[in-house]
């Protein structure tokens, strides 16, 4: 468990992306159908579960679809929610899960940035933050949807791999295997740029 | 990779973040949960009935909650199996009473007992908590029911009073209800004086498809396995209607070889009559908050059982609907020898199961409702009160089929449990299959596909069984 899940409500509550906790008489009260009490859910985990559809979903083209379809998912399932894990790790599996099937939706298109492109704004931008950006932009890019999750949620949210890998459903030891190829190929954008050029 | 090279792969992450949401956006998120809520509120309002009812989103939220009730059902069986092994460890009521023996050592005596046992019959007391655990005061939804069970896979329900619990209320809502399957035939009835009689027809052998979830509650033999399989089973001494008797507790016990649960505070516990050995009480807790109960009474094993006893008739004048399911019942042979089906055999099964019988369907919906296949062939297997039954079926759709867990309604659950292990030989060789076989659910199972094919195997039976028979599947001589 981390410190994000643990705390006197884990089992109803969790804290938002701004730090506030959500009060159990809330989440009570959203799951007894109250609208309200469900977006004051929704806002303090907004920011978090946009970063995870963000990486799911590779950009930011069906961000905001997702995220209402999130919010009309977690709404309708909330009374069933066992409160067996933090509400917002049971927020996470859901963003997961939808942007992964919008994802196969369209055919897992990834837009892959121009290498070439790339090369030659490397070549012209003396700011080596932004060829960095770009770089990472592009590894991301090649990343698969999992990869770019469990980067999201260990490195980013810092989760551990358990709760990683509930959200994912997949094994712990998957998360560690994934995650260790994501770092490989986002590594290298750390590196020096002109490397390859002085070598 | 060290520390700080995570460190600077965070800062950097920090550039690659997404648009920020239109001035818009979060107003439209609250008009479609308005619009959802509303729409779930119609959907209450005007809910058809239960056995014509269409697989609407709503419905299917609806469903895992009935899913749940039912695994309530299903754990609470497994005290009915501690309970006939009790009889086999203590012999007939009134003795000197059995020697404390260790909680695993129940467990096992009860899976052989239900191995070989033929009749159950016995009075049931069945409370499930209505509130959340941290909710005060506690509430509770409480239903009285006779069931009588068979090994052939009969039973009968007979609810005393009014319903609320699951099935039985799911046939008519808070009125007296009676549910009777019939394996032979394959037909299942429910009465209610509000609803009458309605006979479902090539009712499904067994899991996973789509209406032979509704029954989880007589599936204890599996349910027993699950439990076997959580490992964390501890013994101690406790009272019972003010007499000695041990409580058997059962919790999942992570570790390097089992799916990481997280299920902290949920445990089983058993309750057993130290003087006849008798198991009298099921208890389910979550965080130390009592939400289900299971009280037995009249208890007989092997009895015999009057004729008719699953065969139900309604009142004269009562309403009657019939319902197909689509399951055929024919021999092997026959259902081998259909065009376009892919009818696997398995070459081994588990010690003492036969072949009891097989069907074929057109199509069916799994019990997770998310997969439909076509060209079903399903073959039951029986050992005393357990079953086994190993389905295929060829899907359109083969990523959701290998992705979903297609017993689950609820998929956060099964992702949790689920672990991949790879088929060694037959037909499905080389194919990684997901196995499930854990307290949090009530039949150990697996599912596999391979070129387009969905497999299933799902019953009594441990891990490494399952797998063998998985491994053992080959084409059906016609």
């Amino acid at each position: 468990m981390t410190a994000r899940e643990s705390g006197p409500h884990r089992v109803t509550a969790g804290e938002g992306g701004d730090g506030q906790t959500v009060p159990p008489s809330v989440v009570n009260a959203a799951r007894a159908g109250n609208t309200d009490a469900f977006m004051a859910i929704y806002d303090a985990y907004a920011t978090r579960l946009r970063g995870l559809a963000f990486r799911t979903l590779g950009d930011g083209d069906l961000l905001d679809d997702a995220l209402q379809e999130v919010a009309i998912k977690a709404f309708l399932g909330l009374p069933q929610f066992r409160g067996d894990c933090a509400i917002g790790t049971w927020l996470f599996q859901i963003t997961y899960r939808t942007c992964l099937n919008l994802q196969r939706g369209r055919g897992r298109v990834v837009p892959l940035p121009d290498v070439d492109l790339v090369a030659d704004e490397a070549i012209t931008d003396p700011a080596e933050s932004a060829l960095q950006h770009l770089e990472l932009t592009a590894a991301l890019a090649s990343l698969t949807a999992v990869q770019r999750s469990v980067v999201f949620l260990v490195l980013e949210e810092g989760l551990d791999h358990h709760t990683a890998a509930r959200i994912l459903g997949v094994p712990p030891g998957t998360i560690a295997s994934r995650l260790s190829a994501a770092r490989a190929a986002l590594v290298r954008c750390l590196e020096d740029p002109r490397r390859d050029e002085e070598m | 990779m060290s520390e700080e090279q995570d460190r600077l792969l965070r800062e950097a992450l920090r550039g690659v973040q997404p648009p920020p949401p239109d001035g818009q956006a979060r107003e439209r998120v609250r008009a479609a949960v308005a619009a959802a809520a509303a729409e779930a509120a119609a959907e209450r309002t005007a809910a058809p009935a239960a056995a014509e009812r269409p697989v609407s989103r709503r419905g299917r939220l609806l469903a895992v909650f009935a899913r749940r009730r039912r695994l309530a059902f299903g754990l609470a069986a497994v005290a009915a199996a501690a309970l006939v092994a009790g009889v086999l460890l203590a012999g007939p009521p009134g003795g000197g009473g059995p020697e404390p023996v260790a909680a695993d050592e129940i467990l096992r005596q009860a899976m052989r007992a239900l191995s070989s046992g033929r009749t159950l019959t016995a009075e049931v007391t069945f409370s499930v908590r209505t509130n959340d655990v941290w909710t005060n005061p506690a509430r509770y939804d409480v239903d009285h029911y006779g069931i009588v069970l068979s090994a052939d896979g009969s039973y009968r329900l007979a609810g005393r009073g009014g319903s609320k619990i699951g099935w039985l209320a799911g046939a008519g809502s808070h009125q007296p209800v009676e549910v009777v399957f019939n394996a032979r035939r394959g037909v299942l009835s429910t009465y209610s004086p509000g609803q009458g009689l309605i006979e479902r027809v090539g009712y499904p052998l067994g899991p996973p498809d789509r209406w032979a979830g509704l029954v989880t509650e007589y599936d204890f033999s599996a349910a027993g396995r699950a439990l076997e399989a959580a490992g964390a089973t501890r013994l101690r001494t406790t009272a019972y209607e003010d007499r000695p008797a041990w409580a058997i507790t059962c919790s999942w016990d992570s570790g390097p070889s089992r799916p990481a649960i997280d299920n902290a505070g949920f445990h089983f516990e058993i309750t057993i009559d130290q003087a006849t050995a008798f198991p009298v009480c099921f208890k389910g807790f979550l965080n130390d908050a009592l939400t289900l109960e299971v009280r037995y009474s009249n208890v007989r094993v092997d009895a015999p059982l009057p004729d008719g006893a699953f065969e139900l008739k309604a009142p004269a004048g009562a309403p009657v609907r019939r319902i197909q399911n689509g399951f055929r019942r024919a021999p092997l042979a026959e259902i081998a020898s259909l065009p376009g089906y892919t009818t696997l055999v398995p070459a081994r099964v588990p010690r003492g199961y036969r072949l009891t019988q097989a069907a074929s369907a057109p199509d069916a919906v799994t019990a997770n409702r998310m997969v439909k296949g076509r060209k079903v062939v399903a073959l039951q297997y029986a050992r005393g009160f357990d079953s086994l039954t190993v389905t295929t079926r060829r899907v359109a759709d083969a990523w959701s089929a290998a992705r979903y867990d297609p017993l689950e309604l609820d998929q956060d659950r099964a992702y949790q449990v689920a672990w991949p292990a790879t088929i060694r030989a037959g037909a499905f060789r080389g194919v990684t299959a997901q196995v499930v076989v854990a307290p949090v659910t009530t039949t150990p199972h697996l599912w596999a596909v391979k070129d387009g094919v969905l497999l299933t195997v799902a019953g009594s039976a441990t891990a490494e069984e399952l797998l063998a028979v998985a491994a053992s599947l080959e084409p059906a001589s016609r």
